[in-house]
């Protein structure tokens, strides 16, 4: 008897899940930090890798629905409320798996069983003022390191809303953390001061680090040339005091640009004490013929000592950007083994496909970047940039030319399509918008989208999906814009004003009048590389199209929003694709050994998790209409029975 | 006296074809509506699911007619076996694209009953004269 007692003891200190943050909100120290999810990407690094081992690739197969929760938080779009994009990934920590909703509440789940502890509301209006739609990518989370016995707030859950606050509440009951801000809501925009043109919503989780929040916001960079310049805030984790401001563009430039903001998530070097933004393009996105001077952080990847907000170093990934190629996720952090010595790297995706792997104690290139000649604009007052730096290794994720007219779109479509490039410009990547219209591969929508790639820190296995998406964009004359935009159904085609620059752009798929894409597939694609060598290991088409219910072969692959997660076992999950499918994939083959319907595409990374000594991979089921106009509210969690 | 009648003996076989087909026919469309309103298999509300459910009613009922031997006229026999063809044909490849298995194997099953049912021997194939 008191045998079986120490055993079960044992197995349950052994299988019991220790959610230790450390003290300073770095790697969980003392605990395998699979355990817990405790970060947008699951850690500092971005690795997004659990070392959970209940499923792997023998008894994936059997993997079933184990709980799920519609938090009844979505829209369509077609009433009076903007359409819902989920994009969050849930965090479990604190033995809590904690989620936000597009319509900014919090929802704390029971990791077992899906129960609802609590929920918190801030009763903010739904509405979004930067981006059409009500989007949130998740939640972070903080605790104390000296935490005081009986007292609230000592772990926080914070939240970014739409209206530019983070909320502060505490992650055992709910309820404001009244310390923080102005009674747990501290209001970023009150820093919002220069071309103060709307609110800086905060849609992307901060990136919590020693006592410290870092905050980036999402802006319009299509809508008006001159906007609020790029800024990180680092505040207080407990009192939301302001630590210090990061600006990425000159304050002698403010009167002509703006954005070139960080909204998507951010990594942490704890061993070096860097932090890395990826920053995005700077107003507006598609002419830059008002903004001709450097902007050096704007596209770039840019490590900051996170005590003080200085740059340490900075890489800029597109010169001069005239196409929207935002630096969109945090960069993967990673030790490359190369002739027997250790570099510390990291790897920066982008939205052109390509893989930037720099070290990431001092940006420089591990392989070389050649400066490529491109070519010029020819649109009156524009100069782009006569060169732009493109990696030799690892190979692109997306092919360096535009694949082809699909014959079976130009058929169905009486030769449109062919028609249409023909009068089109294109020379390649980097071809300039133009006022008869230019043909971007890949585009504004990727390439590599916000979630970015995961590596398997053990072998230095890094997997990205990507899509192959050819969209135009036209500029088009004050005039022509003003006349354009204006009739009948031309809010559906992608007009964007760029108010205050000489044109306005549309920006519009490469589809014939039967929404069929003009260009050969795939439309999208799974990857996997060894970043010890740089060679790409596999390829594989990812995901599948699905019109009118019907599916796509399989070889043509789906566009994806949303990234991948590698378990230690050799799994991949993943669901991203326009099939409203989640997936399980073999880290050596690419094969799909799983797959379950769900509510919606789920555009998110999942968080894998161990609870009790059971694994769980869950997904925040809610669409996003640059994939589908189908939205959903499902939180699912899947899990070996028994 | 000579009349001129139809040689229906036996028909036993052809009725097991009939009744084969008009059952996967049935069972065919009950799945299409559960598919169209089943929020859970990623076809639901779509217009691929609706066309389904139209093309096995129209199978369903075109059986049913032929079944029942209400098609006397030799040509809407053979019409109606021509168009059950192609619906079956077409179903079952709307039912690959939407990836909807159980619809595949019952246009198959709907297929060998409609097989059975136009080649067996009780098939009125042509009119003979008697003598009487």
């Amino acid at each position: 008897m008191m045998r079986s007692t120490s055993l079960a003891l044992l197995a349950l200190l052994v299988l019991s899940p220790v959610p230790a943050i450390a003290q300073d909100q770095s790697e969980p120290s003392g605990a395998d930090q699979s355990q817990t999810w405790y970060t947008f990407t699951g850690d500092l690094k971005a690795e997004k890798y659990a070392t959970s081992s209940a499923i792997t690739p023998a008894n994936v197969g059997q993997l079933k629905t184990a709980w799920q929760v519609h938090t009844g938080d979505m829209s369509d779009g077609k009433g009076t409320m903007p359409p819902s994009d989920w994009s969050a990934t849930p965090l479990f920590v604190n033995n809590t798996v904690y989620v936000s909703t597009p319509f900014d509440r919090i929802f704390a789940v029971e990791p077992d069983t899906g129960k609802v502890k609590w929920t918190f509301d801030p009763h903010i209006k739904l509405e979004d003022p930067t981006q059409g739609e009500l989007k949130t990518r998740g939640v972070a989370y903080w605790q104390s390191p000296n935490p005081v016995a009986g007292q609230p707030c000592q772990k926080i859950v914070y939240l970014g809303t739409m209206d530019a606050h983070i909320i502060a509440v505490d992650a055992d009951t709910g309820t404001l953390c009244p310390g923080f801000g102005d009674k747990g809501a501290l209001n970023i925009d009150q820093w919002n001061t220069v071309n103060a043109k709307w609110p800086l919503s905060v849609l992307q989780p901060p990136t919590v680090y020693k006592n410290m929040l870092f905050i980036g916001w999402a802006g319009k960079d299509w809508a008006q040339q001159v906007q609020p310049p790029g800024t990180v805030f680092a505040v207080d984790a407990q009192t939301g005091q302001l630590k210090w401001t990061f600006h990425s563009i000159p304050a002698d430039m403010f009167p002509v640009t703006g954005t070139s903001n960080v909204w998507s998530s951010m990594s942490i070097d704890a061993e070096h004490n860097l932090l890395y933004l990826p920053v995005s393009s700077p107003s507006p996105d598609f002419f830059g013929g008002d903004r001709k001077q450097n902007i050096p952080y704007a596209t770039s990847v840019t490590a900051l000592n996170p005590d003080t907000g200085q740059v340490v170093w900075s890489r800029q990934l597109v010169h001069h950007d005239i196409w929207d190629y935002d630096v969109n996720s945090a960069p993967v952090l990673v030790d490359i083994q190369q002739n027997g010595k250790t570099i510390p790297a990291l790897v920066q995706s982008t939205k052109e496909g390509y893989l930037f792997v720099l070290n990431r104690l001092t940006g420089e290139p591990i392989w070389p970047i050649d400066e490529k000649p491109v070519e010029k604009s020819d649109v009156a007052g524009e100069e782009a940039s006569p060169t732009q730096p493109v990696p030799t290794v690892p190979e692109p994720t997306v092919p360096e030319r535009f694949p082809g007219i699909s014959q079976l779109a130009d058929l169905a479509s009486g030769g449109y399509c062919s028609r249409a490039l023909a009068q089109m410009r294109y020379d390649g990547r980097f071809t300039p918008p133009s006022l008869r219209g230019s043909i971007a591969f890949p585009a504004t929508a990727g390439g590599i989208e916000w979630g970015g790639g995961a590596v398997d820190p053990t072998t230095n296995t890094y997997v990205v999906n990507s899509s192959e998406v050819a969209q135009i964009y036209q500029l088009l004359t004050r005039a022509d814009y003003d006349a354009k935009s204006k009739e009948p159904g031309a809010s559906e085609q992608g007009y964007f004003p760029m108010t205050g620059a000489p044109y306005g752009v549309k920006v519009s798929t490469f589809l014939n009048s039967l929404g069929m894409p003009c260009w050969n597939p795939p439309y999208g694609t799974l990857s996997s590389y060894d970043l010890n060598t740089g060679k790409l290991l596999w390829r594989k088409p990812f995901g599948q199209v699905q019109k009118w219910g019907f599916y796509m072969p399989r070889s043509w692959g789906s566009v994806t929003i949303g990234s991948p997660v590698i378990t230690k076992t050799g799994l991949i999950f993943i669901g991203a694709s326009m099939d409203s499918r989640v997936r399980a994939i073999d880290l050596k083959t690419g094969d799909v050994l799983w797959k379950a319907q769900v509510d919606a595409p789920a555009v998110a990374m999942p968080a894998v998790y161990t609870y009790k000594g059971k694994q769980y991979v869950v997904f925040a089921v809610g669409g996003n209409s640059i994939l589908e106009p189908k939205v959903g509210d499902q939180l699912v969690a899947f899990a070996l029975p028994g | 006296m000579a009349t001129l009648t139809e040689t229906r003996q036996p028909a036993a076989v052809q009725d097991y074809g009939t009744w084969l087909l008009t059952l996967a026919a049935l069972v065919a469309f009950v799945l299409t509506i559960y598919n169209y309103f089943d929020r859970s298999n990623g076809i639901h509300g779509t217009e691929g699911a609706l066309l389904v459910v139209v093309s096995t009613a129209l199978m369903l009922i075109a059986a049913a007619v032929i079944a029942a031997g209400w098609a006397r006229p030799r040509w809407l026999h053979g019409l109606l076996d021509v168009l059950i063809f192609l619906d079956i044909v077409g179903t079952c490849f709307a039912g690959y694209l939407l990836e909807s298995w159980v619809l595949v194997g019952l246009m198959v099953i709907a297929f060998i009953g409609w097989l059975v049912h136009v080649a067996a021997p009780g098939r009125p194939r042509a009119l003979v004269v008697e003598e009487q």
